[in-house]
């Protein structure tokens, strides 16, 4: 077994692993907890080094069984599911210090199911990373599904069932309608399921046959939540704030992109995706997403439920980039999925955070809070920057480069969202900010905090790390970018010299 | 700037700033605003008349024609100023015109 | 060989990144000396940086990112004045705040400051987006610090414009790159007919954009309500900074790019235009001294609109003499609110009294403002009337221009300080400014008069001073005609003053807010939204009705599928997890038979 071969193991292995023995030291919670963190850091590690391997040109890769002939489990990583890997595997670290705040603060109960749950969801997202065939992707995406949904109903209240009903049912039914018949057309007309670059189809599809496939496998990757089958975010709020953080951004949004990322660029390659139909109806329905979204966004008043919004809108950015013909919407696709992913999971832990020390929920009652808790509410701040797509945070290249490729591609609407999509996410995410920090001199004092001590110190911790990533991912655009630049073998932006 | 309006203050009352003393007090006099009214035309007249004297450049138009910034600054300022009283009645509302219920200060989100 | 090093460094970097950086340890200086060496220290080195820039007109600094490549620092004949009366401009807020310390305000400031410095220096499209983005970000923390009742609201007005400025220079860089795949503007267009280097074809795709997202920040009419919302809602400093840098940002970026563009004479002529009669009704004294702000930005845009070598120059030189003058004047009406607590003129009057220094000042920056000759304005303004009066077809735009010049006497020259120092005595004995702002005030006031004096002094450094500055500074500035002229227009223009004083004919000063452009979306929409209110708040519901309609109809159809509930609602993971994997096995075998 080569080292390659050992590495995909260990990013499997040891999510699963430290769930097993989170649940044997379940009632040390200390044990627990840094078992938990030392897990996050050595499956860092792991990912880390699996990405500087696919850097080098020695992508690893592992063939794991193959229960049918043409169908098989297998893993391969590359550009697009290393960087997955590792930012998956680091924000579980920085989600992992937020939550051992949050849950202790909160006194919650069933911690342990809730760190056991969270690693299984990370072994999940790790399969789908480094899966090299569409199947393999599939069975791990419907385990990431069946590990979350504990955590969805966490609170086991009523209210949190109906909550994970919607949650599972719209993402099994559509993994089950829509995704299953897809890879099903995918096998029979290539003969298996494999990501090869240049797309897997191409040239053995035509117009409708693709479009079909193309519909069936975007629509059924539901956990892009492109609209209609945006529902289970909203509904997903019931989760506690770490839950959130962890779905809204990392693991399961992520995991729905990532899926139609792959699939664009795999299964169908960028050439074939420029001649299908279906990408134009995409995009459309993208633009649409990322705009009706942003207006929903600005009605609720509860925080979380204004955020999930709005991360309806931004993966509709990057479902939209998948779509793109041109050389830089895959690559502005992947940057985004990682920028956005930052500063979506700053504003949850921000969420959390306020909840734990105030008890507020709700935008209305936040007012002056930030005079209490001024790094959280910075944080806050730099990353709506970031989600408006301001600089210096990062987001602002993933943007640049969404725009410059819907220009090359004819495809106005799709720019002119992401323009309406900025100013509207201005008018729901700064004033939140701004009413918490710069409360009017002489008006009612700001609520008091519910737990002595306020903010959890981890939580800041947490908070602030990844605020302050947003910004210096900034300066690391154009490394990453040149990183993710083979899985379309052209050069970034194209157009005249 | 009417004569009733300006208060006859004495020297250094009411505290005030020595500086301010020297170089404004003796603006206060009642005399001050017709001396400055007639320097100022003294002035400006000498000017159009200097510019008579001097032009030597053909008149093309009418605004080569001496006195004619003169007219022009007068009027302009004069219309300018006189046009702020229609403009003043029809554009001026209360101090708290923005803040209504139905302006933006009723849907605070 | 370390020095050496250094100062190539220093010769080779853009000088905002200096003032960048010094704004970074503001927030850390315990005392006021370290501070104020920080404020102005900070503008020294960039003073420093850009005296020494190894020459003008070459890519000085490039940084590769994303296959673009992006100019960091390209100092030119047209950038180096604006540079410098920003450095200059940042140097005087440091001074003008050292009376009160506010981190938030003072760094906020400086970012925006060295911002709009590197800004200037850039030599790219991206590049200058992304500065032009900081500023907006940067700014509207002057417009929140205040704390009062309508900061937020403010400050989230004010944000959406610069926003929406930037996302549409955004939208345009990114068609014109997808069209051609070229940022730097020495490659856009080489010096076509004199005009500066990097002038766009307006009809290449996105350059409209870029010029309405531009326009935004110039403050062009019908969306140049944010300066005259935002502006009086600062405090004292924040106005000073505030006025100094964006709309300047804009109009060198507009001289940049779109210099001769027909369609910005008239633009500008009627920039010069409406903002007089506004100013003449306006109450709050800073809210006149915006739409003051307005009226001169026209000047400059009209000048660039011109676009012959002496009317950019002109422009050029109208910025640097305005940004002193006008940050002179509202540094004195900051002092005033610092005094006095209001800029309201029905607040005010005979100041005199008790802030002579401060009545001096602002009597500097309103003679400059008027252009009387001797002091800063006129060596500036005479260029940009010359080069309009040089053209017969701009006849109308130069009567316009002409106008405007009577007019900023109205407001700007006689208004301000009349009705804040002089004019009725409001009983008002406030005491003199502190020593810091007084000192700000007296250099900029300094700078005003010697620049009006020996205007040879700043025309050297205009883009065109050997093509057009020098002539026209030996034989056309000081003619008697030329003086006499403008002489006559500011005494009559007095006179006038004084007759409908004297007759009682001129418009008392009342307390109100006069309606502009804003009412449309702060109170005209909001009126609209609420009497449409419930048909539409039905329509939207019925809208995400109609989209979660879609979404349940798709989640009751896997309901069906899945009759099972009585799994759904087990609340031990492990059988849940175990049945899935049997359910997932089932489907792998379901699979495999299929295929």
């Amino acid at each position: 077994m080569n080292t390659g071969e050992l590495l995909i193991l260990l990013a499997l292995g040891l999510p699963l692993f430290s769930a097993a023995v989170t649940y044997a030291v379940g009632r040390m919670p200390d044990v627990r907890e840094t078992l938990t963190l030392v897990s996050c850091v050595v499956l860092a590690v792991v990912a880390i080094s699996i990405f500087m391997r696919v850097g080098q040109g020695e992508p690893p890769e592992l063939m794991v069984a193959q229960p049918v002939a043409g169908l098989s489990i297998a893993f391969r990583a590359e550009p697009l599911g290393a960087l997955f890997a590792v930012m998956a595997s680091v924000l579980w670290g920085v989600n992992s210090l937020f939550s051992i705040g949050y849950m202790r603060g909160k006194r919650e109960a069933n911690q342990t199911r809730f760190y056991m749950c969270f690693a299984i969801a990370m072994f999940g997202v790790m399969g789908i990373a480094l899966a090299a065939n569409l199947f393999t992707l599939f069975v791990f995406y419907e385990v990431l599904t069946f590990a979350t949904y504990p955590l969805v109903t966490h609170a086991g209240t009523p209210a949190a069932r109906r909550g994970g009903r919607i949650y599972l049912m719209t993402l099994v039914g559509a993994s089950v309608l829509l995704l299953l018949p897809g890879i099903v057309g995918v096998q029979a007309i290539a003969g298996s399921t494999s990501f090869v670059a240049g797309g897997l189809l191409a040239g053995r599809v035509d117009d409708v046959a693709g479009s079909v496939l193309l519909l069936l496998l975007v629509f059924g990757a539901a956990k892009a939540a492109l609209m209609p089958l945006h529902g289970w975010l909203p509904a997903a709020m019931v989760a506690p704030a770490p839950v959130s953080a962890l779905l809204h951004a990392v693991a399961v949004v992520k995991a729905g992109v990532f899926t139609v990322l792959k699939v664009s660029a795999y299964i169908f390659g960028p050439d074939l995706i420029t001649e299908l139909s279906a990408a134009t109806w995409i995009l459309w329905i993208g633009a649409a997403t990322i705009v009706i979204a942003s207006l929903v966004a600005m009605t609720k008043d509860d925080l979380k439920a204004r955020l999930a919004w709005s991360t309806v809108g931004q993966l509709a950015y990057i479902t939209s980039a998948a779509m793109l013909p041109m050389a830089s919407g895959l690559v502005a696709g992947g940057l985004h999925m990682v920028f956005h992913a930052v500063a979506k999971i700053t504003l949850f832990m921000c969420a959390g955070a306020i909840y734990v020390a105030t008890g507020a929920s709700r935008v209305s009652e936040m007012g002056g809070l930030g005079r209490r808790m001024p790094w959280v509410f910075t944080a806050f701040l730099v990353a709506s920057l970031g989600i408006i797509g301001l600089p210096p945070m990062a987001a602002m290249w993933s943007k640049l480069l969404l725009m410059t490729a819907s220009f090359e591609g004819g495809h106005w609407l799709t720019a002119w969202a992401l323009v309406a999509s900025s100013l509207l996410g201005l008018v729901y995410l700064l004033p939140i900010a701004f009413r918490a920090l710069f409360p009017p001199i002489g008006e009612e004092p700001a609520r008091e905090f519910v737990r002595p001590g306020g903010t959890p110190g981890t939580a800041v911790v947490a908070v602030c790390v990844a605020a302050a990533a947003c910004v210096v991912l900034f300066f690391l655009a154009d490394p990453l970018a040149n990183y993710l630049a083979p899985i379309r073998a052209v050069t970034i932006m194209e157009g005249a010299p | 700037m009417t004569e009733n309006d300006r208060q006859e203050t004495p020297l250094g009352e009411q505290g005030e700033h020595p500086l301010s003393v020297l170089l404004f007090s003796w603006m206060r006099g009642k005399m001050f605003v017709r001396a400055l009214a007639i320097g100022l035309a003294i002035v400006g007249v000498a000017s159009i008349g200097l510019e008579v004297w001097l032009s030597y450049k053909p008149i093309k138009d009418i605004t080569s024609m001496p006195g004619f910034y003169a007219g022009f600054g007068f009027i302009s300022f004069a219309g300018a100023v006189l046009s702020g009283w229609p403009l003043g009645r029809l554009l001026r509302r209360r101090e708290d015109y923005y803040e209504t219920r139905s302006g933006e200060a009723g849907r605070d989100r | 060989m370390t020095v050496e090093r250094l100062a190539d460094w220093l010769a080779n970097t853009n000088p905002g990144f200096f003032i960048l950086a010094a704004a970074l340890f503001v927030p850390f200086a315990r005392n006021n000396a370290l501070r104020a060496f920080l404020m102005v220290g900070g503008p020294a080195i960039a003073l420093v940086a850009l005296i020494s820039a190894e020459g003008l007109g070459s890519n000085l600094s490039t940084v590769s990112v994303l296959g673009l490549e992006l100019v960091l620092y390209r100092p030119d004949s047209l950038s180096f004045l604006f540079g410098l009366a920003f450095i200059i401009a940042a140097a005087l807020f440091g001074i003008y705040s050292l009376h009160r310390r506010d981190p938030l305000q003072d760094a906020t400031a400086m970012l925006y400051a060295g911002a709009a410095v590197t800004a200037v220096f850039v030599g790219d499209l991206v590049s200058l987006f992304i500065t032009w983005e900081l500023t907006a970000i940067t700014s509207v923390f002057q417009v929140l610090a205040p704390r009062s009742r309508e900061s937020v609201r403010a400050a989230t007005r004010y944000l959406i414009f610069q926003v929406s400025s930037g996302m549409l220079v955004l939208a345009g860089i990114c068609m014109f790159v997808s069209a051609t795949g070229q940022i730097q503007f020495a490659l856009i267009a080489p010096s076509m007919a004199g005009l500066p280097v990097g002038v766009m074809d307006i009809e290449a795709p996105g350059a409209v954009l870029i010029l309405a997202g531009f326009g935004i920040k110039a403050a062009f009419p019908m969306v140049h309500n944010w300066l005259q919302d935002a502006y009086p809602k600062t405090t004292e400093t924040g106005a000073v900074v505030l006025s100094a840098f964006t709309t300047k940002l804009a109009v060198y970026a507009l001289a940049r790019y779109f210099a001769g563009l027909e369609w910005l004479i008239w633009i500008g002529a009627i920039m010069t235009v409406f903002p007089v009669f506004f100013a003449v009704i306006e109450n709050d004294l800073r809210r006149v001294l915006a739409y003051s702000l307005n009226n001169q930005v026209g000047f400059m845009v009209c000048a660039v609109g011109i676009g012959t070598q002496l009317a950019v120059n002109g422009a050029v030189a109208h910025a640097f003499a305005h940004i002193m003058y006008k940050g002179l004047l509202f540094m004195s009406m900051g002092a005033v609110l610092y005094r006095v607590g209001s800029t309201k003129a029905t607040d005010l009057g005979g100041l005199h009294r008790t802030m002579p220094w401060t009545t001096l000042f602002c009597l500097v920056g309103a003679a400059s403002i008027s252009a009387l000759p001797l002091f800063s304005g006129f060596v500036a303004k005479s260029m940009v009337m010359t080069a309009s009066h040089a053209d017969p077809a701009l006849f109308v735009v130069w009567l316009m221009l002409l106008f405007a010049s009577a007019g900023v006497l109205e407001h700007s020259g006689i208004k301000i300080p009349y009705f804040a120092f002089f004019g009725h005595d409001s009983g008002k004995r406030p005491q003199e400014a502190p020593f810091n702002m007084l000192l700000a005030m007296g250099v900029a006031a300094a700078l005003c008069i010697l620049i009006g004096i020996m205007p040879g002094w700043l025309y050297q450094f205009l883009p065109y001073w050997e093509e057009v500055g020098k002539d026209y500074l030996a034989s056309d500035l000081w003619t008697a005609p030329h003086v006499l002229q403008q002489l006559q227009l500011l005494v009559f223009a007095t006179l006038a003053f004084m007759l409908l004083q004297w007759r009682q004919l001129y418009p008392p000063e009342m307390p109100g807010v006069i309606v502009d452009v804003e009412w449309l979306w702060r109170r005209g929409w909001p009126d609209l939204v609420s009497a449409a209110g419930r048909p539409l708040w039905q329509a939207g519901r019925l809208a995400v009705r109609g989209a979660d309609a879609a979404g349940g109809w798709f989640t009751g159809l896997a309901r069906q599928v899945f009759a099972n509930d009585g799994w759904v609602s087990a609340k031990v993971p492990l059988s849940v997890t175990a049945v899935a994997s049997l359910a997932i096995l089932g489907l792998v075998l379901a699979v495999s038979l299929f295929a």
